[in-house]
C-alpha cells in the first residue's frame, strides 16, 4: 500500500518541474557537459593539419570552472535529494566532482605532446575525457540507482575508447578490447544486481531501498526476498570492485594500464578508482545499512567482504609489483595494492556507523593519491622515443640525471606513493591505518587491528619497487635514448602535482577540514549515522569556533 | 493477484505468435523462390557473420549508418511522447519547462550531428 | 616553572628553518650557481643555525633559577586535526635536546666544512650538499620536535636523507642496494615504532612529551600508562632498534658505509643513529615504567655492544671497522639506558659524536689521501706521509679505547659504573597490591623505596642482570680497545704496503679538512672534562666540582623529575671505593687490549696469521658477520619473492590450465588458443571474475563451504 502511494506521489512529483533550487545539482556537471559541446562545435572548425593545444588548454580551463562550481555551491548544499530524488546535491558530492575535474584536466594537460608523438593529434581524446568527467559528476551525487548506473555508464565507455585510443599500437587495441569485454561484463553484472534489488524492494531511490528492506528484515516469512537483495548488494559490489582494481576483480588492470597511453592510465587510476569508491560509499552506506546485509567481525555482509578484498588487495598488489620490468605494470599492481588501503579505510570506517567520520581518510587519501600518481604517470608521459613511450625500469635509466627537475617530480610522486612523509602520501596512509587502528581498539576487535598491521608491513615491501624508481632513473646507465617531448602542459602538470604532494603533506589542515566537512555534509544516511554526524558537526563548529 | 488481470496480456502474446507465423508461413508457402548468397545470410550489415574474421573484411561504413540511424531513431522514441504529453504539461502550467527541456534535448543531438557531419560520417565513401 | 618565552621562542624555529633553506636553495639553483657560493650556501646555513642553537642555548640558562632551567617551545602551526587526532608542529628546547642540538649543528658545521675540501672535484656538489642540508633539517625536527609526531616525521626524514646520501652518489649496482637495504630495514624499524605511538595515543590521547610526562611521572595517573608500557616501550624500542642498528635491525649500517664518508661520519656516527638513544632518553619515564622493558634494553645493547666487536676485530675494510664500532658504542648506549643511566647514555652520545666524527673524518682523510683505497691491507706506514692526520686519528683511537683523559674514558666508565650499580625502584599509587608489582618488587628492589641512601639487597634476576651487563660491557671494552688499536697500528704503522703507483700520490688533505679534525680532535680530549667520575670530582676545589658533574647537573632535571620510579646506587651514597675499582677494571682492560694490539701488529706481525691458522672457524664465522644477512635472507627476503613469484603464476595461469575447461580443452584448442591469445584471455578474466564471484557469494550464503 505505502509503496502504491509513493510511487503515485512521484508520478505527480515527475510532472512538476524541479524548484529553482534544485538546478544547482547539475550546475557542476551542466557546465562541463556545455564545455564538451562547445568543444566539439570548435572542432568542427578546426583547421587541418595546426595543432590542437588551444583545444586541449579550453577543456582545462572548462574543467577548472567546473571545478571552481563546486566550490562556489560548497555552502548552498541542499538536505533532500533533487530532480525526482535522482540527484544530491551535497558537498560529499562536490568534494568528488572537483576532485574528478582536477584529475581529468591534470591528465589534459599531459596529452597533447603524447598524442602528436603517436600521430593521433585528435579532438576526440579532449571530448571522451570531459564526457567522461561529466558521468564521474553525476556518479558521485546520485541518490538513485538509475542515475548511478547511468552515470557509471557514461563514466566508463569514454575510458573504453580512450584505452584503445593509439589504435595504430596494437597493444592499446588490445587494452581497449579487454577493459571494454570486462567492463561491459562487470556493468551487467552490477545492472543485474540493481534489477535484483528492484524486484526485491520495487524501488531504485537508494532511501527507499534502505527503507524498504527494513520492512523486509522486519516482516515474516519475506526471507526469499531478502536473500534476492543479499545476492543483489553482491552484485552491485563486485562491480564497484571492479572499477577500483579490488582483488580478485583486478585482473584487467596490468594489462590494460601497460597498452593504454600513459595519461589515460593517470586518468583511469586516480579519478576512476575515485568516484567508484564514492559510488560505493554512496550506494553502500546510504541504501543497505542493516545489519544483517552489513555483517562486519565476519558476520558475512559487506564490510567483511571489504576486509577480505583489502587484505588481499594489499598483499597480491605489493607483492607481485616487486616482480615487476615494466614500470607501468608496476604501477598498476600497485594501484590495486592502493585499492587494498583505501579498502581497508572503508572497512573500518563503516563497520559501525559510530565510525562514519573516519571517512574522511579515504577522501583525503584519494587526495593524496590523484596528485601523487598523475605526477608519475606525468613524468613517464613526458619521455618519449619514436612514439614510443617510457616503460620498463632500464628505459628510465639515467633520466633523473639529465632532466633535475622530472628527477625531482618523480621522486616527490614516488615517495608519495610509498608513504614518506612529508608528503601526501604518508599523511594518507597515516589516516587510513589511524582510524583502523582506533576501530579495532574501540571495538577491541583484533582483526582491524591485524588488518592495519598487514597494510603496513606490505607497505613496507612496497617501497622496494618504488625506490627502484628512483635508482633506475638516477644510477642505472642509460640504455636507451629517451627525449623529453618539449611541451608546457606536462610541465604546469607535473609542477602542479608536485606543489600539492608537498603543500598535503606539510599543510594539510584545510584539506582535512575540507574533507570532514564533505563527511559531515553527507545525505541520505541512516538515523544512526546522522547521530555520529551531528557530533561531528558539533566538533567541527567548536572548533572553527575556538579559532 | 487474479490470473484474470493477465488475460489482456496472454491474448496479445497470442495474437503476436499467430501474427508472425502467418507471416513466415505465408511466406514460405506464397513467395517465389530464387536464392542468391547473399539472400541466404543473415541480416548482419552486409557482412558475412560465420566467416573467419581474417578472411573477410567488413566495411564500416554500414556500422556508422547503423549507428547513426539508431541514434535518430531512439530521438524519435524520446520525442513522440513528449509531444503527446506536452499538452497536459501546458495545461498544469509547466509549458515552457517542458519545452525548453526537449529543446536543450535537441540541441545536443544536432550539435553530434553537425559533429558527424563534419567527420565525414555522413558520406558513403 | 613556568618558561620565560611561552610557546613562542621563535629562535627554535630558525634553528630548524635555516637548513632547510640551504637545502632549498643548493636543491633547486645549485647546478647553476658558482661552485664556491655553493659551500657558502651549505655552511652558512649551518653555522647560522648553529649560531641560533646558541642563542637559543644562552636564553634557556637564562630563564634558569639556579635550580631549573625549564624549556623553551615553539609552535610553528596546527598540522593535523581531525576529531580524536590532534597534531601541531612545535618544538621544545630543554637540557635534553639542547644537548643533542648542539652536537648536530656543531659537529655537522664541522663536517660540512669538511666535506667542502672532500668533495671538492665532484661535479654534482650543489646536490650532495642539498642532501646534507636536507638531512640536518629532518635531524633537527627529530630532536627538536614537541611531540611524538614531529619526532617521527624527522625520524623518516633523516632516514631518507640518509638513503639518498647511501645510494645517490656512485652509480653502481652494490651501492644503490646498500641505500635500498639501509630503507627497507629503517621502514621496518619506522613500522614498529609507529604502531607503539599508535597504541600510546589511543591510551592517553597525547603525544606531546610534556603531557605524556605529566602523566608518567605522577604516581596516581601513571597507573593509567603501566598497562602499556610494556608493549608501547618494545615497539618503539624495535624503531630504535632499526634507526640506531641494535640487534635484530643492525645489519644496514655497515653497508651504509658505501655513502661518502663525511656522511658516514655525520649521519652513521654522530647523530642519526644515536636517535634511537635520544628518544628512549627523551621517553625515559615510560620506560622506566616496567623493569621489564630496561631489562630488554639493557641486555640487547650489551649483546649487541660484544657482537659487533667481535665481528670488528676481522674486518679489513677501515670503514668497515669504524662502522661495527659504531653499532658496539651504540650498544653500550642502550645499555646505559637499560641500566636507568640515561645520563650516562647522553654523555657517551655526545663524546661518542666528537670522536667517531674525528675517526671517520681521519679515515675520509686517508682514504683521500690514498685515492679511495679502503682496504687496511694495503696501507701501513701512512704516519710519514699524513702526520696531521695520524695524529687526529690516534686521538680518536686514544678516546675511543677508554684510555684516562680523553673524554671516551669518562662516558664509558660512567656507563660501566652505573651498570654495576643501578638498581631499579618503582612506585605507582595502586599498583603496589598487584601482582605484577609483588613480581616486580621480589626481583628487582626488596627493601623498596625506603632504603634510599643506603646500600641495598638486591637479589636474583636484578643482580644477574646487573653483573652480566657490567661484564660484557668490561669485555667490550677491551676488545674495543684492541680492534681500533689493531687498525690504528695496520694504517699508521709498519711498512707502506700500497703499490708504488698509489705511494707516489699519497698527500696530505687540504686545510678545510685539517680544520675539521682539529676542532674535533681537541672536542674529543676535552669533551668528557664535564662528568668525572663521582670519586675524583670529590677532590675537586669547591668551585669547580660543579662543573666537573656539568653533565649530571644540566640533565638532573630531565632525567630525575619522576615521582615514579628512582635509580639508587646499591653500594650507598658516597661508594667512593667501589666506583675507583670499576674504573680501574676499564682502565686495566683497555691496557690489556692495546697491548695486545701493539704485540700483534706492530712486534709480532707474524702473530695475526698463526691465530688465524688456529681459528679458521672461528675466523670464518666472524668475517662472515655470523651469517646474519643469510639467514635474514633466508627468513624474509625469500619468502617474499616466493610468495610474489607464486602469486605473479596464479595471477597468468590460474584460470588457463585448473579452471577453464581442464586438459581435453587445451589439447583440442591449443593451438587456437596460441594464435587467438589475447581475445582468449579476455574469455579468461571474464570466466575469472564470474568465479570470484561465485566464491563470494557461496561465502556469504553458505559460509560453511569455505571451511
Amino acid at each position: 500500500m505505502t509503496m502504491q502511494l509513493l510511487s503515485t506521489l512521484n508520478t505527480l512529483a515527475m510532472l512538476t518541474p524541479p524548484q529553482g533550487a534544485e538546478f544547482a545539482a547539475i550546475v557542476p556537471g551542466m557546465i562541463v557537459t556545455l564545455v564538451a559541446l562547445a568543444f566539439i562545435l570548435i572542432d568542427v572548425f578546426h583547421r587541418k593539419g595546426t595543432p590542437r593545444d588551444y583545444l586541449a588548454y579550453f577543456s582545462v580551463i572548462g574543467l577548472g570552472v567546473g571545478a571552481a562550481s563546486s566550490w562556489y555551491l560548497w555552502d548552498g548544499t541542499l538536505e533532500a535529494p533533487t530532480f525526482f530524488g535522482m540527484l544530491y546535491l551535497d558537498r560529499f558530492a562536490l568534494f568528488f566532482s572537483a576532485l574528478a575535474c582536477v584529475s581529468g584536466a591534470l591528465a589534459i594537460l599531459c596529452s597533447p605532446a603524447v598524442l602528436r608523438s603517436h600521430r593521433m593529434d585528435r579532438g576526440e581524446y579532449y571530448l571522451l575525457v570531459l564526457f567522461s568527467v561529466v558521468g564521474m559528476i553525476f556518479m558521485a551525487a546520485s541518490a538513485d540507482l538509475l542515475s548511478l548506473f547511468i552515470a557509471f555508464e557514461i563514466m566508463s565507455i569514454p575510458i573504453y575508447v580512450l584505452a584503445g585510443f593509439l589504435r595504430e599500437d596494437s597493444r592499446s587495441a588490445e587494452a581497449s578490447m579487454k577493459y571494454f569485454v570486462l567492463g561491459a561484463f562487470s556493468a551487467a553484472l552490477m545492472l543485474y544486481g540493481i534489477a535484483l534489488i528492484y524486484g526485491a524492494t520495487g524501488t531504485t531511490n537508494l532511501e527507499m531501498i534502505a527503507q524498504n528492506l527494513y520492512y523486509l528484515e522486519g516482516g515474516e516469512g519475506q526471507h526469499a526476498g531478502f536473500g534476492l537483495a543479499m545476492l543483489g548488494v553482491l552484485l552491485i559490489f563486485s562491480g564497484f570492485a571492479f572499477k577500483v582494481a579490488a582483488v580478485p576483480f583486478h585482473i584487467w588492470t596490468p594489462d590494460v594500464y601497460t597498452g593504454s597511453p600513459t595519461p589515460v592510465v593517470g586518468f583511469m587510476a586516480t579519478a576512476v578508482k575515485a568516484i567508484a569508491f564514492a559510488g560505493l560509499l554512496r550506494v553502500f552506506v546510504v541504501a543497505f545499512p542493516l545489519d544483517v546485509l552489513r555483517g562486519g567481525f565476519f558476520g558475512y555482509g559487506w564490510i567483511d567482504i571489504a576486509f577480505a578484498l583489502a587484505a588481499f588487495s594489499m598483499v597480491l598488489g605489493n607483492v607481485v609489483a616487486l616482480l615487476q620490468n615494466n614500470v607501468k605494470r608496476m604501477l598498476a599492481y600497485s594501484s590495486i595494492a592502493h585499492a587494498g588501503y583505501l579498502l581497508l579505510g572503508f572497512t573500518a570506517a563503516n563497520a559501525h556507523p559510530r565510525f562514519f567520520l573516519h571517512n574522511d581518510a579515504i577522501l583525503f587519501y584519494l587526495v593524496a593519491y590523484t596528485f601523487g600518481t598523475i605526477g608519475s604517470f606525468a613524468v613517464l608521459s613526458y619521455f618519449s622515443r619514436r612514439g614510443e613511450s617510457v616503460e620498463t625500469f632500464e628505459d628510465l635509466g639515467q633520466l633523473g640525471i639529465k632532466y633535475p627537475m622530472m628527477g625531482l617530480v618523480m621522486g616527490i610522486s614516488i615517495f608519495s606513493a610509498a608513504g614518506i612523509p612529508p608528503t601526501a602520501g604518508f599523511l594518507g596512509k597515516f589516516y587510513i591505518f589511524r582510524s583502523a587502528i582506533d576501530v579495532g581498539m574501540q571495538t577491541d576487535e583484533f582483526s582491524f587491528i591485524g588488518l592495519a598491521i598487514l597494510g603496513v608491513l606490505s607497505s613496507v615491501a612496497g617501497v622496494y619497487y618504488y625506490l627502484k624508481v628512483l635508482i633506475y632513473m638516477y644510477m642505472k646507465p642509460e640504455k636507451r635514448a629517451f627525449r623529453p617531448l618539449e611541451h608546457t602542459g606536462p610541465k604546469v602538470a607535473m609542477v602542479v602535482c608536485a606543489v600539492m604532494t608537498l603543500y598535503l603533506g606539510i599543510f594539510p589542515a584545510r584539506a582535512i577540514e575540507i574533507t570532514q566537512e564533505s563527511i559531515i555534509d553527507f545525505q541520505g544516511v541512516s538515523s544512526a549515522v546522522q547521530a555520529t554526524l551531528d557530533l561531528g558537526q558539533q566538533a567541527l563548529e567548536a572548533r572553527q569556533a575556538a579559532e | 493477484m487474479l490470473i484474470a488481470n493477465y488475460i489482456p496480456l496472454i491474448l496479445l502474446v497470442l495474437v503476436a505468435i499467430a501474427v508472425v507465423g502467418g507471416i513466415i508461413f505465408a511466406a514460405e508457402f506464397f513467395g517465389p523462390k530464387n536464392p542468391t548468397r547473399e539472400k541466404l545470410m543473415p541480416y548482419e550489415s552486409g557482412s558475412d557473420p560465420l566467416s573467419e574474421p581474417q578472411a573477410s573484411r567488413f566495411s564500416v561504413k554500414f556500422y556508422m549508418v547503423a549507428i547513426s540511424f539508431i541514434l535518430f531513431d531512439l530521438e524519435t522514441v524520446f520525442v513522440i511522447p513528449w509531444a503527446m504529453s506536452w499538452r497536459e504539461s501546458a495545461a498544469m502550467g509547466h509549458g515552457f519547462y517542458s519545452f525548453a527541456v526537449m529543446a536543450l534535448f535537441l540541441a545536443i543531438l544536432t550539435i553530434g550531428l553537425v559533429y558527424e557531419w563534419s567527420q565525414g560520417g555522413l558520406e558513403w565513401d | 616553572m613556568e618558561p620565560l618565552y611561552s610557546d613562542s621562542f621563535y629562535f627554535l624555529g630558525l634553528i630548524v628553518l635555516m637548513p632547510l633553506l640551504g637545502a632549498i636553495i643548493n636543491g633547486l639553483f645549485g647546478a647553476k650557481l658558482p661552485r664556491n657560493l655553493v659551500n657558502w650556501v651549505a655552511c652558512g646555513a649551518m653555522a647560522l643555525s648553529f649560531a641560533f642553537a646558541l642563542v637559543s642555548l644562552q636564553a634557556l640558562v637564562n630563564q634558569g633559577n639556579g635550580e631549573e632551567v625549564g624549556h623553551l617551545s615553539y609552535t610553528a602551526f596546527q598540522w593535523i586535526f581531525s576529531g580524536s587526532l590532534n597534531a601541531e608542529i612545535a618544538f621544545l628546547f630543554d637540557p635534553l635536546s639542547a644537548v643533542l642540538v648542539l652536537i648536530i649543528t656543531g659537529v655537522g658545521l664541522l663536517i660540512h666544512i669538511y666535506s667542502t675540501g672532500y668533495m671538492a672535484e665532484d661535479p654534482s656538489k650543489w646536490r650532495y650538499f642539498a642532501y646534507l642540508n636536507l638531512f640536518v633539517f629532518a635531524m633537527l625536527l627529530l630532536a627538536l620536535g614537541k611531540n611524538m609526531l614531529v619526532t617521527f616525521i624527522g625520524w623518516e626524514g633523516v632516514g631518507m636523507a640518509s638513503y639518498l646520501l647511501i645510494g645517490f652518489w656512485y652509480s653502481d649496482a652494490d651501492k644503490a642496494a646498500a641505500g635500498q637495504k639501509a630503507f627497507i630495514v629503517n621502514r621496518v624499524g619506522d613500522f614498529f615504532f609507529l604502531l607503539g605511538m599508535f597504541i600510546l595515543y589511543f591510551t592517553v590521547g597525547t603525544w606531546d612529551y610534556l603531557e605524556l610526562e605529566a602523566l608518567a611521572t605522577n604516581t596516581a595517573t601513571a597507573a593509567l600508562l603501566l598497562p602499556v608500557a610494556l608493549p608501547v616501550g618494545v615497539l618503539i624500542f624495535l624503531g630504535c632498534t632499526g634507526k640506531s642498528a641494535q640487534i635484530p635491525l643492525y645489519v644496514w649500517l655497515p653497508d651504509a658505509m658505501a655513502g661518502p664518508t663525511p656522511v658516514s661520519a655525520l649521519i652513521h656516527a654522530a647523530t642519526m643513529v644515536t636517535a634511537g638513544v635520544f628518544l628512549l632518553s627523551r621517553i625515559n619515564w615510560i620506560f622506566t615504567l616496567d623493569p621489564n622493558l630496561m631489562a630488554i634494553v639493557a641486555v640487547v645493547g650489551s649483546l649487541t655492544a660484544l657482537m659487533a666487536a667481535t665481528i670488528a676485530i676481522v674486518q679489513t675494510d677501515i670503514k668497515k671497522v669504524l662502522a661495527y664500532s659504531t653499532v658496539s658504542q651504540l650498544g653500550f648506549m642502550f645499555m646505559a639506558v637499560g641500566v636507568g643511566s640515561f645520563t650516562a647514555a647522553v654523555f657517551h652520545l655526545m663524546t661518542h659524536a666528537f670522536f667517531k666524527a674525528l675517526l671517520f673524518l681521519a679515515a675520509g682523510s686517508v682514504i683521500h689521501g690514498m685515492h679511495h683505497e679502503q682496504d687496511m691491507r694495503k696501507m701501513g706506514g701512512l704516519k710519514k706521509y699524513m702526520p696531521w692526520t695520524h695524529a687526529a686519528f690516534l686521538i680518536g683511537t686514544l678516546a675511543i679505547a677508554g684510555v684516562p683523559f680523553f673524554a671516551g674514558f669518562y662516558s664509558k666508565d660512567f656507563i660501566l659504573w652505573s651498570a654495576l650499580s643501578n638498581v631499579h625502584v618503582l612506585n605507582v599509587v595502586g599498583v603496589l597490591e598487584t601482582a605484577q608489582m609483588e613480581m616486580f618488587t621480589t626481583t628487582l628492589a626488596p627493601a623498596v623505596v625506603a632504603a634510599e641512601g643506603h646500600a641495598l639487597e638486591v637479589l636474583g634476576g636484578a643482580l644477574f642482570i646487573n653483573w652480566f651487563v657490567f661484564i660484557v660491557g668490561v669485555l667490550t671494552a677491551g676488545l674495543t680497545a684492541f680492534y681500533m688499536f689493531r687498525a690504528y697500528f695496520m694504517t699508521f704503522h709498519g711498512e707502506c704496503r700500497a703499490d708504488e703507483e698509489t705511494k707516489s700520490h699519497i698527500h696530505e688533505s687540504p686545510s678545510a679538512m685539517l680544520v675539521a679534525l682539529l676542532v674535533l680532535s681537541f672536542l674529543s680530549v676535552v669533551g668528557g672534562y664535564i662528568g668525572w667520575p663521582h670519586f675524583i670530582a670529590a677532590v675537586f676545589p669547591k668551585g669547580l666540582k660543579y662543573y666537573a658533574l656539568g653533565l649530571e647537573h644540566w640533565l638532573a632535571e630531565v632525567f630525575v623529575v619522576s615521582d615514579t620510579y628512582r635509580v639508587i646506587g646499591r653500594f650507598g651514597e658516597h661508594p667512593y671505593l667501589a666506583e675507583g675499582l670499576a674504573a680501574a677494571t676499564s682502565v686495566i682492560i683497555a691496557g690489556v687490549g692495546i697491548g695486545l694490539a701493539y704485540l700483534m701488529y706492530v712486534k709480532r706481525t707474524d702473530l695475526p696469521g698463526v691465530i688465524h691458522a688456529r681459528v679458521t672457524k672461528l675466523h670464518y664465522v666472524l668475517s662472515n658477520k655470523y651469517f646474519v644477512d643469510e639467514g635474514y635472507f633466508a627468513a624474509f627476503v625469500r619468502p617474499t619473492l616466493l610468495i610474489g613469484k607464486v602469486m605473479t603464476w596464479f595471477d597468468k595461469n590460474i584460470i588457463s590450465g585448473l579452471l577453464v575447461g581442464g586438459a581435453a580443452f587445451m589439447t583440442q584448442n591449443l593451438g587456437r588458443i596460441l594464435r587467438n591469445l589475447q581475445s582468449g584471455n579476455v574469455q579468461r578474466y571474464a570466466t575469472y571474475i564470474s568465479l570470484a564471484l561465485a566464491l563470494v557469494v557461496l561465502a556469504i550464503f553458505y559460509p560453511g563451504c569455505l571451511a
